[in-house]
């Protein structure tokens, strides 16, 4: 009952426009009151909250992405992939799904992606005459897979709740974001042939000689092998990843390509910081609140009542990706993780799900979540580049939307898809 | 009349330190027949280990555990037990930790000088070293090591060997070894089966060189708050417990060396390699004294008596 | 997307407003540039490891300082620019009027939260300033630089939201779009 009443309170408070940092931190307030604890306890955790290494490569992973999206390196790269798949029938969608996991394992976020790929590929699809749902259902989903696909700033929050390594959750995140790739290409192809695209796509020769062209987008993609390959390697530790790819990234877009100056980077350095205070201040808020509601056993009797009612491991990840799907519809991810997770944590032990591949099942989630409407980043963002209607992207991403439902199953059916990287020796 | 206090802990409900507290409440509500009842919050539920004497300070919980070389930042004087070597034996903790001795007197007047009490002193026992790939003998064979540390002190003694110090949290020890980021770490000997450490790690060094130890921390009003039948109640309760606990740590590095038997080689150093690395280390006991405040001074002084 | 992050504010705004924005905006590009500081530094600590093979011992502890200060000077601006994660649904459906009392609400709320949190932030830095509270780490960092951030932060906070509260109650309407999405 209890239980019941403080969650109906958080989410009045939540769909009454209260911002959710605030309406966490404030339920959090009134809950440590009715129990006598000192609301001392607030800064305390909010200074607990961002005293941490771990987090640190939230700011550095935004920033990465933020000056490659200003220095317009999407370019270099899409051509490059173009020049290679460009040329058979659907090419461009092919390019444009593996140009987005390309820019997808440097960038930590998924926004970011849509918009790098979306300016280069869209006039591109259009063009050439693809369908238009087509088009911007690809990248609205094909963008999603920046948060699936090392580095993951969602990835990052979900492994300081749950105190697993990030690093573990970072290779946990490669098995999956590669089949989903692949599930995307192969039905692009087919979606290709049935119409998506035309029949006679342009030569892809008129871009150049294929190395010359390919030489271009190199620094991108030794940007991204030097992030992840340095931590498979054990070279270094994710927040050390980032800030390697940061200073790779400076120099190359602004003493190599020369595409970046000062104010472009001053520019990106406080929209990244803006972001992750925002971002912390939910991380802070769901803090204060996820104690409080320890303190009123909340997690134990919800972890009670699934042990007694719901019966199976499959039972509770339905149950939980209805909920999720649900809150998706509304909710930014890092906000749902931190709301959701406090909650549920204690109830993954009940049926002995992983918690790293919870991670990976929850970042799925949030993926689907970019692309539900009403409110969807990665739709809004697509819309914008193109500017179509919302509605046709709405109706291109749902294949992809149940492309990403299945592949759950998937991962369900094969644990070891998340599993096997992380502890492979 | 009733009263609740909450306990807070940093590590997990089954962890020793955790069931170490819960045997210490369920005593003292026993002997008061129920006039003090607890609530424990256990896995920094409540409060991070980093956190826990601000947390005690500031009546967020009413008793914290927490280690003592995070309270070293506050109370220098407390680094004594990280001076390599120093309290390597029951012998010399029974003539150090125990109530009544010298050093633990110090100490806890020392603790009574921030505000807070030390109702109880929780042993824990030795930090060991896990290695990577190389069962390590000698100090020498250190040179150019990375090893995961997790403090200064710590550090002090990775780099008094001449290898590099990495810090690295608890929960990235795992893949640090895994990845051989770090080529091994010094960890407490629970760690190593808690963590399953032998999967990373084929070899573990018993240098067994620093003692670590944990208290039970309350504020100093609400300590005084307590009626002073009840307060001896606490120090009965937290002595008896003491001694017994000094008895399991050491019960349990054997526990753990027979659990890691076939998972990992436990290489047992001799008498002369235990020499050798006291050599070595002897410049950490000459840094603590240099310079330090007359606390830490004293206490050094106890402990070379000890020795 | 965000706005341009650099474009001062503009319009109609009371003096007040203006000054405190000001303020808010340039905390928030210290703290903005304290996170691009901390990355170099995290840089020199890997290039420290490895071509010199000596870990540095001050890396580790200032980015995490570095993180308290960057983080808690930005969140004013972050208030300012209206850029807190908010569920859009229902204010978007209200009337003028409405929308006006639930941002009134939100910034009373706001500034009572804010008062709290740089309240017991003095009470525990002068706290951990009488015991001499340090970091148990080679650098042995007094605990009250740690503090020190929150109270700043959170001072500031509260008068960004005591600012629009007394500029909307002045003009008698909202003076930016409300609080929106912003994902990654
Ligand atoms: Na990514
Ligand atoms: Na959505």
């Amino acid at each position: 009952m209890q239980t019941v009443a403080i969650l109906t309170a958080l989410f009045a408070c939540l769909f009454a426009g209260v911002p959710v940092g605030l309406a966490l931190t404030l339920m959090g307030a009134a809950l440590y009151l009715f129990k006598g604890i000192p609301l001392a306890g607030i800064p305390e955790e909010f200074l607990g909250s961002f005293n941490s290494f771990i987090l640190l490569a939230v700011p550095i992973f935004l920033l990465t992405s933020n000056i490659l999206l200003r220095a317009g390196v999407a370019r270099d790269l899409f051509d490059a992939v173009q020049r290679w798949v460009g040329g058979i029938r659907g090419g461009v969608a092919v390019s444009t799904i593996l140009s987005c996991a390309i820019f997808a394992a440097i960038s930590g976020s998924s926004v970011a992606v849509a918009a790098m790929i979306g300016t280069v590929a869209i006039p591109e699809m259009t063009r050439r005459g693809y369908n238009q749902r087509f088009v911007m259902g690809t990248l609205a989903a094909g963008a999603t897979l920046g948060i699936l696909i090392p580095p993951s700033i969602p990835l990052i929050v979900y492994a300081a709740v749950t105190e697993q390594s990030t690093a573990a959750m970072f290779l946990a995140g490669v098995g999956p974001g590669i089949v989903l790739v692949g599930a995307f290409l192969v039905y692009c192809v087919i979606k290709s042939f049935m119409g998506g695209a035309p029949v006679h796509e342009d030569s892809a020769a008129e871009l150049g000689s294929r190395w010359r062209v390919s030489l271009k987008a190199l620094p991108t993609v030794a940007i991204a092998l030097t992030m992840i390959g340095g931590i498979y390697a054990g070279i270094f530790t994710p927040t050390e990843s980032a800030a390697v790819g940061l200073a790779m990234t400076v120099i190359y877009v602004m003493f190599l390509r020369r595409s970046l100056d000062m104010r472009g980077l001053r520019g990106a350095v406080v929209q990244s910081g803006t972001t992750t205070a925002n971002l912390l201040l939910i991380v802070g808020g769901a803090n204060v609140f996820g104690k409080a509601i320890l303190l009123y056993r909340i997690p134990f009797d919800i972890s009670t009542w699934i042990a007694a009612n719901i019966t199976s491991a499959g039972m509770f990840i339905l149950v939980v990706m209805l909920l999720l799907i649900v809150l998706g519809l509304f909710l930014e991810g890092i906000a749902m993780i931190l709301i959701v997770l406090p909650v549920l944590l204690p109830s993954l032990g009940v049926h002995g799900i992983d918690p790293i591949w919870f991670g990976i099942f929850f970042v799925l989630m949030i993926e689907l979540a970019l692309i539900s409407p009403p409110v969807g980043m990665n739709l809004f963002v697509i819309q914008s580049v193109a500017r179509a209607d919302l509605k046709e992207v709405i109706l291109g991403v749902v294949p992809y939307a149940l492309i990403m439902l299945a592949m759950v199953g998937v991962l369900y059916a094969f644990p070891a898809i998340v599993l096997w990287l992380p502890f492979a020796s | 009349q009733e009263r609740t206090l909450r306990i807070a802990t940093s590590v997990p409900q089954d962890h020793y330190l955790t069931v170490s507290i819960a045997e210490f409440a369920d005593q003292v509500t026993e002997r008061t027949g129920g006039d003090i009842a607890f609530e424990i919050y256990p896995a920094q539920s409540l409060v991070t280990d980093q956190q826990m004497d601000q947390a005690v300070a500031s009546g967020i919980v009413d008793i914290g555990v927490g280690s003592a070389s995070i309270l070293a930042g506050t109370i220098p004087a407390l680094n004594i037990f990280a001076v390599p070597f120093y309290f390597d034996t029951r012998e010399k903790l029974d003539n150090s930790v125990s109530v009544g001795t010298p050093i633990r007197d110090t100490l806890d007047a020392e603790i009574r000088n921030v505000g807070l009490n030390a109702v109880f002193w929780i042993p824990y026992g030795a930090i060991a070293m896990v290695m990577r790939d190389d069962p390590v003998r000698t100090p020498d064979q250190m040179q150019g090591k990375k090893i995961r540390s997790f403090g200064a002190t710590v550090s002090e003694f990775i780099e008094s060997v001449g290898a590099a110090p990495v810090v690295t949290s608890g929960g990235e020890q795992f893949l640090a070894l895994q990845r051989g980021l770090v080529d091994g770490g010094l960890t407490g000997w629970s760690s190593i089966t808690g963590r399953r450490l032998y999967d990373v790690a084929q070899y573990v060094v018993t240098t067994d060189h620093m003692y670590e130890t944990h208290f039970a921390l309350m504020k100093q009003s609400t300590w005084e708050s307590l009626s002073p039948e009840h307060q001896e109640v606490f120090r009965e309760v937290g002595q008896d417990l003491e001694g017994k606990l000094l008895d399991e740590v050491f019960a349990v590095v054997d526990e753990v060396k027979a659990e890691l038997d076939g998972k990992m080689e436990v290489v047992e150093l001799t008498p002369e390699e235990k020499a050798a690395w006291k050599e070595a280390t002897a410049p950490i006991a000459r840094q603590f004294v240099e310079g330090a405040d007359p606390v830490s001074v004293t206490v050094f002084e106890e402990a070379e008596k000890i020795q | 997307m965000p706005t341009d992050p650099h474009s001062p504010p503009t319009g109609p705004h009371p003096r007040l407003l203006r000054m405190c924005e000001r303020v808010s905006h340039t905390a928030g590009e210290i703290g903005s540039w304290i996170y691009f500081i901390i990355g170099v530094c995290v840089v020199y600590e890997v290039v420290s490891r490895y071509v010199f093979n000596s870990p540095t011992h001050w890396v580790e502890e200032m980015s995490r300082l570095g993180m308290v200060w960057g983080t808690f000077l930005i969140l004013a601006t972050c208030l300012s620019r209206r850029q807190l994660i908010t569920i859009t649904i229902v204010s978007q459906a209200l009337g003028p009027r409405a929308r006006f009392m639930q941002e009134l609400v939100i910034f009373v709320l706001f500034t009572l939260l804010a008062g709290v949190i740089a309240w017991y932030g003095i009470e525990s830095m002068i706290q951990t300033i009488s015991v001499n509270r340090r970091t148990n780490t080679t650098l042995s960092l007094p605990y009250w630089i740690f503090y020190l951030p929150i109270v700043l932060g959170f001072v500031l906070f509260l008068l960004q939201a005591l600012a629009e509260i007394g500029a909307m109650l002045l003009t008698g309407h909202r003076l930016k779009p409300g609080f929106g999405q912003e994902e990654i």
